[in-house]
């Protein structure tokens, strides 16, 4: 049988476990709007009897639970990479089509208003008006090629910039994790509930910039890895990933422990950005220095098979390029075309007012390119649709993406997130049993004073 | 299923965002006229008008062609004309210097007359439009003839026909061989012609005045032939003007209904989005209005 001081300490033992209850429910309302928090719930468990005929020793806390939804952290963790390297590259390519310019005033004009010119030298041939023309059209010809080339080398540039800063990005939150592990490591069970909060934070940031590997330490910390198991964070230890200019083109590789590992990084923003960097871009620059080596090729051909003014075989109207590769920047009328009009080769006999060659060189915009099998506003036309499909397939992919995790961050909200309903109820639960706790309290309290009254007679 | 404080922000949120977004490209879609604003929004379309404008261009550039085509044609049928009527005149000059009515003084007139009429002939022959010669095939920088002290050149143009193209396959010529004109097959051009002809008047010759008149003969019917090749052009140019416009239509339709927007079902498409805007903006200022909390006492 318990005696009554017994009750008076089961009581209050009570109390302080409704308490702690409150206290749950002040913590979770408290951090409704803390990133990463996880709901804390406080279990209690009935304290067993300690003697025969004995209902119990009153409430015990068991624990205070972190209700962490693992599972669905894991599979966030795997598929923020996705989302990030499509937001990463819908935002890249957005600003590489814009390059592009509107259809009808970009290199598609240019290129019209070029052979427009040569069909307009075709109807005077003597014209120096007209010869003045052809060299003004292809000399805006030459410059809008440079500049989508430049503005296209700027958004590769742009690209670089951005993975350097995500590098930053990717070492700092590194770092924050490795020092949570060590923290996690020495810490109390409560205190390291609020750590591996923090950790899932970290980790969820981490796996937007980049696809990681995440293996749970059993202290509840966690090995991180890139690429193909590339360490990032053991334990306490951070493999800081590092950057070392590429041989020729400059731009930054990713290195883990002295490796190269660029090739191997595919996901989060990092993946994205390096995508757009070193696969389309890079596509879209070779097919726009191909038209531009086609055109230079094939309008040089046929002006070097016609005569100028003065009756000589003609030269070559573009500065001949010697490559495909980079022949969109380098674009230029030639110096002597550009210095004198008359070394423009209208005549395909050497004969002053004729024009065949002029036309010959205004009907190349209906033929195949040299190198290729479109014509030249084909082949622009070609490069337009590609930007357009794979900027267009990045914005839907994202915007599949951002549905999934946003039904995976749900799910996990179901186990994990504080709802203010639940927590009210829970207000009131615990009140209830603290008031009730208080009320049995001072029924002890009463019999105690019966007790000392008679002990008192 | 738990609804959380967090999770329904976070709908909220995103939903506003997407309904804003669609709500600006549709404002967009209105206020620019254009379906396509950047490549991404239809890259099939996009690549069409590429392709339209560049049709446009040439079309447009085919229709220039044509106009100025007309402008050194109506050059070179005035000059035929002209021609025409001077052959014409020297026939009537030379035929009336026949016969043995005539005075010596009447015959030097005819024979004055006649130098006259291939003196004014040369001008016509020379003809310029902006600056190139049209009777002087390809050497549109020589006259086709010259003269030193009466005596006319031979031929200095060639024989290569000019033409530009005004459409695909189509073209027109626009600097003829003066030479086929003035001599074709004949022995002599038409100013030895008429210079013959004004010695044969003056001396009352009717044997060389008889032959002069039936090379007259042979002149009158080459510019009139020359003419009805002008005129057919002409013609033709008309007919090219018309298919080009019509091209130019269709073009210009297939490119508008992929770059041009439907304004009725756009303006629809807008109030849509923007009914949907404001319900997901209403919908944001009254999330958590009210939970649970709001009853405990």
């Amino acid at each position: 049988m318990s005696d009554l001081m017994g009750s008076l300490s089961m009581a209050s033992h009570s109390l302080a476990a409704q308490q702690a209850g409150l206290d749950a429910t002040g913590q979770n309302i408290a951090n409704i709007n803390t990133p990463g928090y996880t709901r804390r719930v406080v279990e209690f468990a009935a304290t067993p009897p300690t003697e025969q005929f004995s209902a119990g020793r009153g409430v015990d806390i068991v624990a205070i639970r972190a209700m962490r939804a693992d599972l669905l952290e894991a599979q966030l963790r795997q598929e923020q990479p996705a989302q990030g390297r499509d937001a990463a590259m819908a935002e890249s390519l957005s600003q590489v089509e814009t390059t592009l310019g509107h259809a009808g005033s970009s290199i598609d004009s240019g290129l019209t208003q070029f052979f427009n010119a040569f069909s307009q030298l075709a109807q005077d041939p003597t014209s120096g008006v007209a010869r003045q023309q052809v060299t003004a059209q292809g000399e805006a010809l030459a410059s809008t090629f440079n500049e989508v080339a430049a503005r296209l080398a700027s958004a590769q540039r742009d690209a670089d910039l951005q993975v350097k800063a995500s590098v930053d990005q990717i070492n700092g939150l590194a770092a924050q994790i490795a020092s949570l592990n060590a923290a996690i490591g020495g810490a109390g069970q409560s205190a390291s509930e609020d750590l591996r909060d923090r950790l899932g934070v970290a980790l969820s940031a981490l796996s937007q910039l980049i696809d990681i590997g995440v293996v749970p330490r059993p202290n509840g910390g966690a090995n991180v890895s890139i690429g193909n198991g590339h360490a990032l964070v053991i334990g306490a230890t951070t493999y800081q990933l590092g950057v070392t200019a590429r041989a020729g083109s400059g731009v930054a590789d990713l290195t883990s422990g002295g490796a190269v590992i660029t090739s191997e990084v595919t996901g989060g923003r990092i993946g994205g950005l390096l995508r757009v960097r070193d696969l389309l871009v890079p596509d879209y620059v070779a097919q726009l220095d191909q038209l531009a080596y086609g055109i230079a090729t094939s309008v040089n051909t046929a002006h070097r098979a016609g005569y100028d003014l003065n009756g000589s075989a003609g030269g070559d109207f573009f500065t001949p390029p010697a490559l495909a590769t980079g022949a969109a920047s380098a674009l230029t009328v030639s110096a002597a075309v550009r210095a004198n009009g008359s070394l423009i080769a209208a005549a395909g006999v050497p004969a002053a007012g004729d024009n065949q060659n002029a036309r010959a060189i205004t009907n190349l915009q209906r033929t195949a390119l040299a190198g290729g099998t479109t014509t030249p506003i084909e082949t622009w036309g070609a490069l337009v649709y590609r930007v357009g499909s794979d900027s267009q397939r990045a914005t839907n992919e994202k915007g599949g993406h951002d549905d999934i995790v946003k039904q995976l961050q749900s799910l996990r909200d179901q186990i994990s997130g504080v709802s203010l309903d639940e927590e009210a109820a829970n207000l009131m639960r615990f009140q209830r049993a603290y008031e009730a706790n208080a009320r049995y309290f001072s029924a002890i309290q009463t019999s105690l004073d019966v007790l000392m009254a008679m002990v008192a007679v | 299923m738990r609804i959380t404080f967090d999770q329904s922000f976070r709908n909220i949120e995103s939903d506003t965002n997407r309904a804003a977004e669609q709500l600006a490209a549709a404002q967009r879609q209105v206020s620019s006229g254009h379906r396509i604003n950047k490549p991404s929004d239809d890259p099939a379309g996009a690549s069409f008008a590429v392709t339209g404008h560049a049709a446009i261009g040439a079309l447009d550039a085919y229709t220039k062609t044509a106009d100025s085509t007309t402008s050194r044609l109506t050059v070179a049928d005035s000059m035929l004309s002209d021609i025409i009527n001077k052959i014409t005149a020297a026939q009537t000059a030379a035929a009336s210097a026949r016969g043995s009515a005539m005075t010596q003084s009447q015959r030097d007139a005819a024979a004055a007359n006649l130098q006259g009429i291939s003196d004014s002939l040369l001008d016509d022959f020379n003809a310029q439009f902006h600056g190139s010669y049209v009777f002087s095939g390809s050497k549109a920088t020589t006259a086709p003839y010259t003269s030193t002290g009466g005596t006319v050149s031979s031929y200095q143009g060639d024989a290569t026909a000019v033409s530009v193209d005004l459409g695909q396959g189509r073209t027109a010529q626009i600097a003829f061989d003066g030479q086929s004109i003035a001599q074709g097959s004949d022995p002599a051009d038409i100013f030895t012609v008429l210079s013959n002809l004004a010695t044969a008047a003056r001396s009352g010759d009717s044997v060389a005045t008889g032959q002069g008149l039936d090379a007259l003969d042979h002149a009158l019917d080459r510019a009139t032939l020359a003419q009805t090749h002008v005129g057919n052009s002409f013609a033709a140019l008309d007919d090219v003007r018309a298919r080009l416009s019509t091209e130019r239509l269709n073009v210009t339709a297939q490119l508008s209904s992929t770059e041009d927007v439907n304004m009725a079902s756009a303006i629809t498409n807008m109030s849509q989005a923007e009914t949907g805007y404001r319900a997901a903006l209403a919908a944001f200022g009254r999330i958590g209005s009210f939970s649970l909390m709001d009853y405990l006492k």
